[in-house]
């Protein structure tokens, strides 16, 4: 049997999916930039997780597939500006979020705060799972509890954010009518 | 037609589950940190392998040939990594580390500093393996 992913959802026109998907990984990239700025302020190098955004916003508004093709390309931008290593934590990181935020979104009606909370918390439990595999050590741990309070805050600007974002994309592109 | 509609910002029950989540984080945190005043020294790791073993007593600056272009440096306020060839300088922006528990990571260059206190009153400068 052969299995096809459908990445594009039939009420979309393809010109309409092509733009939204740019849209979508140009606001990721650019906000992964954003957020290295942010990382210079803050100690052991906390990911604030903003380009979680976009990812989010695919799994709302297009459908899985399409998120988890932008989770991949985010890992690529990032392979290609700050290196492998740097690429192979924001794909565990990333896969991580992406995992949570289609579990709470698809099956449950969470509130956008709370998936994002948790979502950024998985983003940094995989990055920290990450980091432990490269180093061969479990010390990175020691990073857990600072991490959960800025995952946490970060969690609660990108839940509002989505709250705000979500119903003009809905506005703009129209509903695919994929979400329950 | 808006699809979420009935998705709401925020739950009180999210609150409480966030609230207790930033409480278990706090506890993890004084149940891991050291406040006691015992001597302490720092395992530095490179790969999983323990380079040397750094007593916090012995200021002054250390390299080491597994750890590369990487300085560390013993002051006052603990241990520090005051040189690193790496791109994000990640474990410099660390700072200083002192209680036992705390950690200096460096990824790219697969480097981990991690504090521990020494074992009864045996007294170490530097261990080299």
């Amino acid at each position: 049997m052969k299995m096809v992913i459908k990445f594009k959802p039939d009420g979309i026109s393809a010109s309409r999916y092509t733009a939204l998907m740019g849209l979508l990984f140009a606001v990721s990239a650019a906000l992964n930039w954003l957020e290295s700025l942010f990382s210079v302020f803050l100690p052991t190098g906390m990911r604030i997780g903003l380009s979680n955004i976009a990812v989010m916003l695919a799994i709302l508004c297009i459908n899985v597939p399409s998120a988890l093709l932008l989770t991949v390309l985010k890992a690529c931008f990032v392979l290609l500006t700050r290196g492998v290593t740097a690429g192979a934590m924001s794909l565990c990181g990333s896969l991580a979020a992406f995992l949570v935020t289609v579990l709470l979104f698809r099956r449950t009606k969470a509130s956008y705060v709370l998936t994002s909370v948790l979502a950024a918390l998985a983003h940094s439990l995989g990055q920290l799972c990450a980091a432990c595999m490269l180093l061969k050590t479990v010390s990175v741990f020691a990073y857990l509890p600072v991490l959960t309070v800025s995952s946490s805050a970060a969690g609660v600007l990108t839940g509002i954010a989505l709250k705000v974002i979500f119903p003009e994309m809905v506005k703009t592109f129209g509903s695919t009518k994929q979400i329950r | 037609m808006n699809i979420n509609d009935d998705r709401k910002l925020i739950r009180a029950r999210d609150i409480v589950l966030i609230a207790a989540v930033l409480a278990a984080a706090a506890a993890v945190y004084w149940v891991t940190a050291d406040f006691s005043g015992k001597k302490r020294y720092a395992v530095i790791s490179c790969g999983g392998e323990t380079v040397a073993e750094v007593s916090l007593d012995r200021f002054g600056d250390y390299s080491f040939p597994e750890t590369g272009n990487m300085v560390f440096t013993v002051g006052g306020s603990g241990i520090s990594v005051s040189k690193s060839g790496c791109p994000d300088k990640i474990c410099m922006r660390t700072g200083n580390i002192s209680r036992a528990g705390e950690a200096i990571i460096c990824v790219p260059n697969r480097t981990a500093v991690k504090v521990k206190n020494a074992p009864g009153e045996n007294d170490i400068d530097v261990v080299l393996r």
